[in-house]
C-alpha cells in the first residue's frame, strides 16, 4: 500500500456533514437517523474543474490558447456557449481569471464548477 | 283528455332511465360529486319584474324587505333582506306580487371535484387533505393535518387533467421511466438535441450529464418522486396521481447516486430541456454560491418562455440573508417555493424569505414514486463486546472495536480515547469486511462517520472497497489525513459503482504512518452500505422543499395546458398571485400565499403589451 501524495486541507473537498454525538446512538441506523446530522463544511466546487463562457465570436480556440499551460484535458460544450475544461495543473482561480481576462474579451467569464445537492428533507 | 297524463308519466319515466344508463355508462359521471351543498346565502334572495313593470315601481318593492344589492340582469336583481326578514316568506310574498315573474334564494354551487381511483390518492394530503393520517410520514408535526389545506387540484381536475400538450423538464437525479406509473408520461425522445441544438438521434426519455450518454435512468429515487407529483399518470387505478394526469415527463440527470450535482451538468440539463422544448424546468436542488453561468442558463429559458419552479432549501434559513441558488436569481421565470406541511404551517426545515421566496406548496410527508427498493446494511463492528471477527485486520492488530462518547466504533489506536492514547509510529495497519449483497442492486454507496487526528502529509486515514474478499489490491475512495475541526464526528459518502451486479462487496480502512510523531487516530462509526434495487412499483414518503417544488412545476403545466396563449409571465402570475392567503406565509414570503391550482385557473391575469390611443 504505496503512499498516496495529498493535500492538507481537504475539508472543502468532501461531503461532509457533522452530527451531534447525544442525539443519536452510532450503532447502525437507518435512514430516519440521518435527520440528526447538521451540515458543517460542504464543498463547493469541483477541484480543477472551470465553467468558461466565451464571447459569440469566439471559437473554442480560445480555450486551448488560454489554458493548455495548464495541462487542459477536456473541453466539453454545455451549450449557450458555455463549455466544461478540467486542468491537470490548476493554478487557481485567481490565476484563471487572470488568464481570461487577457484574452482579448474573447472569454467572457470563467468561474468555478460549483457542487450542487438535491433538497430531501432529513425527516 | 285523460290519456295525457299516463303518457307524460311514461316519458318521465322514459328519461329516468336512459338518466340512470347513462350515468351507469359513464364511469367520468360518477367521480363528479358535487361538494357538500351548504344552501344559499342566508340574507339574499334574486327576483325576476316581469317585463312590463315599470322602474319606478320595482323600487318600491325592493324596499319592502331589504335593499339593492346587484343588478343580475336588466330585468333581475338580487336583493339584500332586511335583518330580521325570513328568507322563505320573502320568497314566497315576492311570488305572490303579480309583478314578479320569480323569486328564489341565492343558491350556493362549487365546482365538482373529480377524484382519481389511484389506490393510493387517499394519501396525497397535498392534493386533497381530508384530515388523513399519513401513516407512514416521517415528518413528525401536523400529521394528520386540517381538512381543504391542500391546491384544490381535485376542483382544477373538473376544469383539465391532460397537461399532454407540455413538457416539464425534471432535472434531477433522473427518472425511472419504467415505472408503471410513469411511463406512459415519458417524453418520448426521439429526434432529440444536445445542450448546443445539434440532433443526438433518438434518447430514452431525456438525457443522463452524470455519465454523458442518452439514458436518464434514476439511481437515487429523488428525481422519479418528483416527477411522480408532477404527473404520474391519473385515474389509472394504480399508484398516485400527479398533478396532471398526463403531461410529458423529461428526465434530465444532473444528480448523481448521491445526489450531487455541478454547474456543468445542471447547465448543460437547462440547455437540453430548452433545445428539446420543454416549458417548464423544475430544479429541486440547491447550491450556496452564485453561480453565473446557471444563472445564464436560466437566463436563456426565460428567453424562450420556460418558467423555473425551484426550491427554497431546507435549512429553515432565510434566503434574504443567506442566499441558496437557484431561488435567489433575481430573474422572473423562477417561482421559490417554501414547504408547507398538513396543517399549511410552513415545515419547520423549510427555508423562507420576505423578497426571496415566493410561495408556498405541500411539502411534508409527500407520497409519490420510488425509483426502486432501497435496502441498508448497517454494522456496528461487534460482536459482544469484541471486534465481530468479520472485521479481519492486516499489517497488525492496532484496529479494535471501541466505544467512544458511548459509541460502537472501530478504531485506530486500540484506546482511542481523543485524548492522551496515540496511534503507533511506522505502521501499514487495514481492517475489513465483506458484505453480501444479492448481484441485482443498481446502486451501492458507502455512508459512514469519522474523527481523525493524523500528522499532515505523512500519515494517511485511506478507505478502499473491492468485489473480492480481500480488502487489497482495492479500488481507493479516498484517502485524509490532518484533523476533523471540534470534537465531532463528520459524515463521509462514496458511490462504490464496481460493486453493482457483485455478490460481494469489501469495505476496507488503513492506517499508514511513518517513523515520527502520532497523534489521536480515527474513529469510525455509523457505518451503512445503502444500495438501491430498480423497481418499477415502489413508492415512498418524503419531505422536503424538493417535493414542493414539483407541485409547483404541475401547476405551472396546467395552467401552460389551460391557456395555450398563455407566457412565461401568465403562468407565473397566476401561480403567484392567484394562490391562497395563508397566515404562516404572511411576511417571511413574497405572496404570503400557498399554490392553489383552481384558483390560478381562473386568476385573470392584467393584459400585458396592450396600449391605449387617446382620441
Amino acid at each position: 500500500m504505496d503512499m498516496i501524495p495529498g493535500i492538507f486541507n481537504r475539508w472543502g473537498v468532501l461531503f461532509v456533514l457533522i452530527f451531534v454525538a447525544s442525539l443519536w446512538s452510532c450503532s447502525g441506523g437507518n435512514a430516519a437517523d440521518r435527520g440528526f446530522f447538521h451540515k458543517l463544511n460542504k464543498n463547493k466546487y469541483v477541484a480543477g474543474e472551470y465553467i468558461i463562457s466565451l464571447a459569440a465570436n469566439a471559437g473554442e480556440d480560445a480555450i486551448q490558447q488560454c489554458f493548455s499551460e495548464y495541462g487542459l484535458m477536456i473541453v466539453k460544450p454545455l451549450g449557450n456557449n458555455a463549455f466544461l475544461i478540467k486542468l491537470t495543473h490548476d493554478p487557481g482561480f485567481a490565476e484563471i481569471q487572470k488568464k481570461c481576462s487577457a484574452s482579448g474579451g474573447k472569454i467572457k467569464s470563467v468561474q468555478p464548477n460549483y457542487i450542487y445537492r438535491m433538497l430531501k428533507g432529513t425527516f | 283528455m285523460r290519456k295525457y297524463p299516463v303518457i307524460i308519466l311514461i316519458f318521465i319515466s322514459l328519461l329516468i332511465f336512459l338518466l340512470a344508463v347513462s350515468i351507469g355508462a359513464s364511469p367520468d359521471l360518477l367521480k363528479k360529486k358535487f361538494r357538500p351543498v351548504t344552501g344559499h346565502v342566508k340574507d339574499e334572495i334574486i327576483v325576476k319584474f316581469k317585463k312590463n313593470t315599470p322602474y319606478s315601481a320595482r323600487g318600491d318593492r325592493i324596499s319592502r324587505m331589504g335593499i339593492h344589492k346587484s343588478d343580475i340582469s336588466r330585468d333581475a336583481v338580487l336583493i339584500k333582506l332586511s335583518e330580521g326578514e325570513n328568507i322563505e316568506e320573502a320568497v314566497k310574498e315576492y311570488k305572490n306580487d303579480p309583478s314578479i315573474e320569480y323569486a328564489q334564494p341565492n343558491y350556493i354551487y362549487h365546482a365538482y371535484e373529480i377524484i382519481p381511483n389511484d389506490t393510493n390518492f387517499s394519501s396525497l394530503w397535498g392534493l386533497k387533505n381530508t384530515h388523513q393520517t399519513i401513516s407512514e410520514g416521517t415528518y413528525p408535526y401536523n400529521n394528520p393535518g386540517t381538512v381543504g389545506m391542500d391546491m384544490d387540484a381535485v376542483l382544477a381536475w373538473d376544469q383539465i387533467t391532460d397537461c399532454s400538450s407540455v413538457i416539464v423538464a425534471v432535472v434531477d437525479s433522473g427518472i425511472n421511466y419504467n415505472h408503471v406509473d410513469l411511463d406512459t408520461n415519458m417524453w418520448d425522445g426521439t429526434s432529440c438535441k444536445d445542450a448546443s441544438g445539434n440532433a443526438l438521434g433518438s434518447c430514452t426519455h431525456g438525457y443522463n450529464y452524470v455519465s454523458n450518454d442518452n439514458n436518464p435512468m434514476d439511481l437515487y429515487g429523488h428525481g422519479t418522486h418528483v416527477a411522480g407529483t408532477i404527473g404520474a399518470v391519473g385515474d389509472n387505478g394504480a399508484g398516485t396521481s400527479g398533478v396532471c394526469w398526463s403531461v410529458k415527463l423529461m428526465a434530465v440527470r444532473v444528480l448523481d447516486e448521491l445526489g450531487s450535482g455541478t454547474t456543468s451538468g445542471v447547465i448543460s440539463g437547462i440547455n437540453f430541456a430548452v433545445q428539446n422544448g420543454a416549458k417548464v424546468i423544475n430544479m429541486s436542488f440547491g447550491g450556496s454560491s452564485y453561480d453565473q453561468a446557471f444563472y445564464d442558463a436560466v437566463s436563456n429559458a426565460r428567453s424562450y418562455g420556460v418558467v423555473v419552479a425551484a426550491a427554497a432549501g431546507n435549512d429553515g434559513l432565510n434566503n434574504d440573508s443567506i442566499p441558496a441558488y437557484p431561488c435567489n436569481f433575481d430573474l422572473d421565470n423562477i417561482i421559490c417555493v417554501a414547504a408547507l406541511d398538513q396543517k399549511y404551517q410552513r415545515a419547520t426545515f423549510s427555508n423562507y424569505g420576505p423578497t426571496t421566496v415566493d410561495v408556498g406548496a405541500p411539502g411534508a410527508n409527500i407520497m409519490s414514486e420510488w425509483a426502486g427498493t432501497p435496502y441498508i446494511i448497517s454494522d456496528d463492528f461487534k460482536t459482544g463486546t469484541s471486534l465481530d471477527p468479520a472485521w479481519i485486520r492486516v499489517g497488525n492488530l492496532e484496529w479494535n472495536y471501541n466505544i467512544h462518547s458511548g459509541f460502537d466504533c472501530l478504531t485506530n489506536p486500540v484506546n482511542f480515547d481523543w485524548a492522551g492514547y496515540k496511534y503507533k509510529n511506522s505502521i501499514d495497519a487495514g481492517v475489513y469486511k465483506s458484505f453480501t449483497l444479492s448481484g441485482s442492486e443498481d446502486a451501492v454507496t458507502l455512508t459512514f462517520a469519522s474523527k481523525f487526528e493524523l500528522e499532515p502529509y505523512f500519515d494517511y486515514f485511506r478507505i478502499f472497497y473491492s468485489t473480492s474478499a480481500e480488502m487489497m489490491p482495492g479500488n481507493l475512495l479516498d484517502y485524509w489525513f490532518g484533523l476533523t475541526p471540534g470534537d465531532y464526528f463528520y459524515l463521509f459518502q462514496y458511490n462504490m459503482p464496481i460493486c453493482v451486479g457483485s455478490t460481494t462487496c469489501t469495505v476496507g480502512f488503513e492506517l499508514d504512518t511513518d517513523s515520527s510523531y502520532t497523534y489521536r487516530g480515527v474513529a469510525i462509526t455509523y457505518f451503512n452500505i445503502d444500495t438501491l434495487t430498480l423497481n418499477n412499483t415502489s413508492y415512498k414518503i418524503v419531505s422536503g422543499t424538493s417535493m414542493a417544488t414539483p407541485h409547483v412545476a404541475g401547476l405551472a403545466a396546467m395552467l401552460f395546458a389551460y391557456n395555450p396563449e398563455y407566457t412565461y409571465q401568465d403562468v407565473v402570475n397566476s401561480i403567484k398571485y392567484g394562490g391562497e392567503d395563508i397566515s404562516a406565509l404572511a411576511g417571511i414570503t413574497v405572496t404570503g400565499k400557498a399554490v392553489n391550482a383552481w384558483r390560478s385557473l381562473y386568476y385573470i391575469n392584467k393584459p400585458t403589451g396592450v396600449t391605449a390611443t387617446k382620441l
